[in-house]
């Protein structure tokens, strides 16, 4: 039913302090030489158009224009590194080649092999990294890519709090790890497990590859038509995408919340009658009551309606996120852990 | 040769010239009040740095003309010149957004004080008289004037305060810069300093004030409001001004920071300073000026640098008024005193940051100062890239159009020319090659397009309640800093007018300052003139890429030169390139005003890379506040 | 489908609708009302739209809506199109 007590402490820690989890199923692709850029534009469904240090979200779809990869495609001086969850490196730096024959001038490295991938995520994770990795990080923009030493830092989160990808050199990993739990002390630092990070995706309806994104659903039915470019007509799974732009598609994902624990694949029925199933569902401390991401049809695809029925338990649907953020409130430019009591009377 | 300050003038919240300004700001006066001037009640924020006794003119036109000449007159007076046929006046504003062309207010301040030299206008928004007091220093180097009057103007009206306050900027209290109380408050005035070599002051037994020892510019390629926040952009322009004052950072004493005390601003300017003074920034004072004068706008550069001029002539730091509780992550010395601290203070360096991402920084110095050897020979320029506006779909088809959004027609153009130019030049748009390039425009009015929309967005929605976007395309230089965000060029920038081809005017100005400096090395010069809705577009804007090499060039600026009148600049150019009347070919094409003669700049370049060997004169039609001219020809004469 | 339920349905795409094309026509975005999903982030990721557009979404939501915000009512209505649609739907119904 609810959480157990780590994964808890880590979750609450990453909603209201900071929070710190290794993140070996993180990839991390280099691209270097002329070619890079032009070739990750030529794959990927988005427009690219990178400043230097600017990060954008985006996904790599195969040719049923189904998400393989959920990926940022960064720029850093004129590196480009594509970082997300999905095929290892170098599975998509094999793609990548294959779907761009003409353009040969870059080579690609796995930063995998030479670095470790550090995530920090909550309300102060930017006080905590500032103090560990360094005041620069006050000046990262979201969405933005920091270079310091051999230390990359990515910042881009999916849980909805200020978040960064820490890519540490593999043997500093366990410095850092040290002097993260040494300084997070002062921050009520916790580790938080797959389970706390997975609940906070859900609950800020983040895309997630392995919930919502195994089931062969396209960026049109999971609601991330955002990552799709409105002006590029060639790209991998392209095709496709305009063929159900062009018949319509009748299901899409929305947020709901229950009272009850629900499992993926049960059925959602409306007034009797089927009208979808649940993808994916968790407890959420914050609200004391579950949350979830649902495959409804069409109508009834809609944010706040009451109407639902999972067997013989109601359901609702709800705009996302279901939570409200403390990461909304708080500025660096003001506020701070340490003051967090006088900051919020 | 040194360029020395022989003469100060200013005007605003705190008094009507340097002595009355410089006994308020050592009594620890502030000019900040609630203002009285026009209606704040729609606005949650009351306050201005109003000028006193500024209220009661016609019109904004002549309450700037007042506060202008107010100002310039006693610059002139203290550096007691006589001859003032041989001043030029650079005069920063910001004030686009009352319709006009930007060089107005220039052209009559310069009649109505009987100025015979060049007038040039500089309007890069919040740091539009630190620009100007810089090409000022320029044109003292270059001998292109004997005296120069360098400053800045703008008045506070009630449309730039709606907008402001429209993009949450303005603090509800006194604004108090680094400080946990965020925001700022505007103000308004004038202030100028008389810029000569010291040579001519001891010609004339005029004692100086400081040294104008150098100047830095830099673009942040970021947004069109907000500062880059990791302060690389504004770093940039600090370092550039170091190295043009062949100074090491720790030889600054002092810094007058823009210190508007909004978030952003106040991080990002930290950040920079750090980054360029490292372990000495812990020591070095650092202080805002606004605390006391308000934002001023196009005339804070200018007014601030007046400030700390008067600083070091009395040997201290002035303060950041309002510092109960300084904001993390600030400097570790705001000066944070009621009143200027003794401090010694032999070098001193002035920062501004603009709405666009311009950025400039200035450096003065008190006491004689070993020359360190200039550059004795420009290095020669080449043209290597053109472009025009001729291809509407080319923008379109160089960035995503996700990235257009929000640009208006003026900008849009000169985007389009740029692109351009840049293709043409074989460069990858926001390379790293692009980040060592710069912009300069010459442009002489906003958007009319953007102004119409303005003014309907407070018609239809009031005041309180205007177009945040609408208004950050009412400064002059948002084009420029567009194009500068497109295409990630972060070199040095500006935007000015000279009336009719201002164009011209900045292609000279950019081809000085890459052949005279060494931290850049390319600049797209350019200038825009959006058409009215019945004209084509075909000519609106065009671009060169200039760049300084030490090799020949298929195309040579083989001579410019600038200056009061037609004939000179013409003569000038013609002198310089060794070159008579008659061997020469006029390339003239007409077009719109800003830009008709770099039209005639890529006729021509376009015909020297066709095989005419040129050379080609082009100068400008004699009527704009200076006069250009340049010569173009195929490689170069040895 | 009851009759109750059918009217809810359709008064969230009509309003789903208004707010979606307010938002395109006055932050001129380049997307359609079909091509923005209700949960897409309108601020840092997904629309990327910045504190400038924000200012205009409140003022438009005056004129169209006539909903007045404040600033912390404001960061959490201004999250996705759904959520300014549940915020019209909430001020409609007082």
């Amino acid at each position: 039913m609810s959480l157990t007590s780590e994964t808890e402490a880590g979750y609450r820690a990453l909603r209201n302090s900071v929070a710190v989890a290794q993140e070996p199923e993180l990839r991390c692709l280099r691209l270097i030489g002329d070619g890079a850029f032009e070739a990750l534009d030529a794959v990927c469904p988005r427009d690219l158009f990178l400043q230097d240090g600017q990060m954008k979200h985006t996904l790599l779809l195969d040719d049923e224009g189904v998400p393989f990869a959920d990926v940022y495609v960064c720029r850093e001086g004129e590196n480009a590194y594509v970082l997300g969850y999905g095929s290892p490196a170098d599975v998509i730096a094999t793609w990548i080649r294959q779907h761009v024959p003409g353009i040969t001038d870059f080579s690609a490295a796995d930063l995998s092999e030479s670095h470790r991938s550090l995530a920090l995520d909550g309300p102060y994770a930017w006080e905590l990294c500032a103090e560990v990795f360094g005041p620069d990080i006050l000046g990262l923009p979201y969405l933005g890519v920091l270079v310091l030493g051999e230390t990359l830092v990515f910042r881009a989160g999916r849980t909805g709090e200020y978040g960064y990808h820490v890519l540490v050199p593999s043997d500093e990993e366990s410095a850092w790890i040290e002097k993260l739990n040494t300084t997070g002390k002062d921050f009520e630092l916790a580790w938080a497990d797959a389970a706390a990070r997975d609940q906070c995706v859900l609950e800020n309806f983040f895309f997630d590859l392995n919930r919502e994104g195994s089931f062969g659903l396209t960026p049109l039915e999971l609601q991330l038509q955002w990552r799709l470019s409105t002006q590029k007509t060639e790209y991998p799974g392209a095709a496709a995408i305009r063929a159900l732009r062009q018949s319509g598609w009748n299901r899409r994902l929305t947020c709901f919340i229950t009272s009850e624990p629900v499992q993926a694949d049960e059925e959602i029925t409306c007034e009797e009658e089927p009208v979808g199933s649940v993808l994916a569902a968790g407890y959420s401390p914050l609200r004391n009551e579950y949350v979830g991401k649902a495959l409804l049809n069409r109508p009834y695809w809609h944010a706040g309606l009451n109407a639902f029925r999972v067997g013989h338990q109601p359901l609702k649907t709800i705009a996302a996120p279901a939570v409200k953020n403390l990461s909304l409130e708080v500025s660096p430019y003001r506020h701070s852990f340490h003051t967090r009591a006088e900051d919020f009377k | 040769m040194k360029v020395v300050v022989t003469g100060l003038g200013a005007l605003c919240a705190l008094g009507e010239n340097v002595e009355t300004l410089w006994a308020a700001i050592e009594r620890g006066d502030s000019g900040i009040a609630p203002i009285r001037r026009f209606d704040i009640a729609p606005f949650e924020t009351k306050l201005g740095a109003m000028v006193p006794l500024g209220d009661d003119y016609e019109d904004e036109e002549r309450r700037l003309l007042a506060y202008g000449c107010t100002a310039a007159s006693e610059a002139l007076k203290r550096a007691a010149i006589v001859n003032r046929s041989q001043v030029a006046l650079v005069l920063g504003t910001c004030n686009g957004s009352l319709g006009k062309e930007i060089h107005a207010g220039s052209i009559d301040i310069a009649r109505v004080l009987k100025l015979g030299g060049p007038v040039i206008t500089l309007s890069t928004a919040c740091a539009s008289s630190a620009h100007a007091i810089g090409f000022a220093a320029d044109l003292v180097r270059r001998g292109i004037a004997r005296f120069v009057l360098a400053g800045g103007v703008d008045i506070l009206c009630q449309d730039v305060f709606a907008g402001f306050h429209s993009l949450g900027l303005l603090a509800q209290g006194p604004c108090a810069p680094f400080s946990i109380h965020l925001g700022t408050t505007l103000g308004e005035g004038a202030a100028f300093m008389l810029l000569e070599t010291e040579q001519s002051a001891e010609a004339r037994g005029v004692g100086p004030l400081v040294e104008f020892l150098g100047y830095g510019l830099s673009a942040d390629a970021f947004h069109d409001t907000k500062p880059e926040p990791s302060g690389m952009g504004m770093a940039r322009a600090l370092a550039a001004a170091l190295q043009d004052a062949c100074l090491e950072p720790k030889a600054i004493d002092y810094l007058n920071a823009h210190g508007t005390g909004t978030a952003a601003n106040d991080a990002a300017e930290w950040r920079a300073i750090q980054r360029v003074f490292g372990e000495h920034a812990k020591q070095l004072p650092v202080s805002s000026s606004k605390s006391f004068l308000g934002h001023a706008q196009g005339a804070a550069g200018a007014l601030e640098a007046v400030v700390t001029l008067m600083a070091m002539a009395h040997q201290v730091v002035p303060p950041t008024l309002h510092l109960t509780e300084r904001r993390p992550y600030s400097p570790v010395d705001p000066v944070a005193a009621p009143k200027p601290r003794p401090h010694v203070v032999r070098q001193a360096m002035c920062t501004n940051a603009a709405f666009g991402g311009a950025n400039a920084a200035l450096v003065f110095a008190r006491g004689t100062k070993e020359s360190r050897p200039r550059r004795a020979e420009p290095r020669p320029i080449g043209l290597s890239g053109v472009g025009m506006v001729h291809d509407w779909e080319k923008l379109n088809q160089c960035v995503p159009l996700t990235e257009l959004r929000g640009l208006d027609a003026t900008a849009r153009l000169l985007a389009s020319a740029v692109t351009t130019a840049l293709v043409d030049a074989k460069l990858r748009l926001r390379s790293k090659d692009c980040e060592e390039i710069g912009l300069f425009v010459g442009q002489t009015r906003v958007s009319p397009e953007s102004y119409k929309a303005f003014g309907k967005s407070i018609h239809e929605r009031g005041l309180a309640h205007l177009s945040a976007p609408a208004f950050t395309r009412m400064v002059v230089n948002n084009a420029t800093g567009v194009c500068c965000r497109l295409f990630g060029l972060k070199g040095p920038t500006a935007t000015l007018s000279t009336g009719p081809d201002s164009g011209l005017t900045a292609l000279v100005l950019g081809a000085d300052h890459i052949a005279w400096r060494d931290d850049v090395s390319r600049l797209l010069t350019a200038a825009v003139d959006e058409p009215g809705p019945s004209d084509s577009h075909n000519n609106a804007a065009a671009c060169l890429l200039l760049e300084a090499q030490n090799d020949a060039a298929p195309v040579s600026l083989a001579a410019w030169a600038l200056a009061a009148d037609r004939e000179t600049a013409v003569a000038q150019a013609l002198a310089r390139a060794r070159r008579n009347r008659e061997e020469v070919t006029p390339m003239v094409v007409s077009g719109p005003p800003a830009s008709a003669p770099l039209l005639a700049v890529v006729a021509a370049t376009n015909a020297i890379r066709r095989g005419e060997p040129g050379p080609f004169l082009i100068s400008d039609c004699g009527e704009g506040s200076a006069s250009a001219a340049i010569i173009l020809e195929a490689g170069s004469r040895r | 489908m009851s009759p109750e339920l059918k009217e809810q349905i359709e008064q969230r795409e009509r309003v789903f609708k208004r707010v979606a094309e307010l938002l395109i026509s006055a932050l001129k975005l380049d997307r359609t009302s079909e091509e923005i999903d209700p949960d897409t982030p309108l601020f840092g990721t997904g629309l990327g739209l910045d504190s400038v557009d924000a200012v205009e979404i409140i003022v438009a939501l005056e004129s169209e809506f006539g909903i007045s915000l404040d600033e912390s009512e404001g960061r959490l209505a201004l999250r996705t199109i759904n959520s300014l649609v549940d915020l019209v739907l909430s001020r409609e119904e007082k």
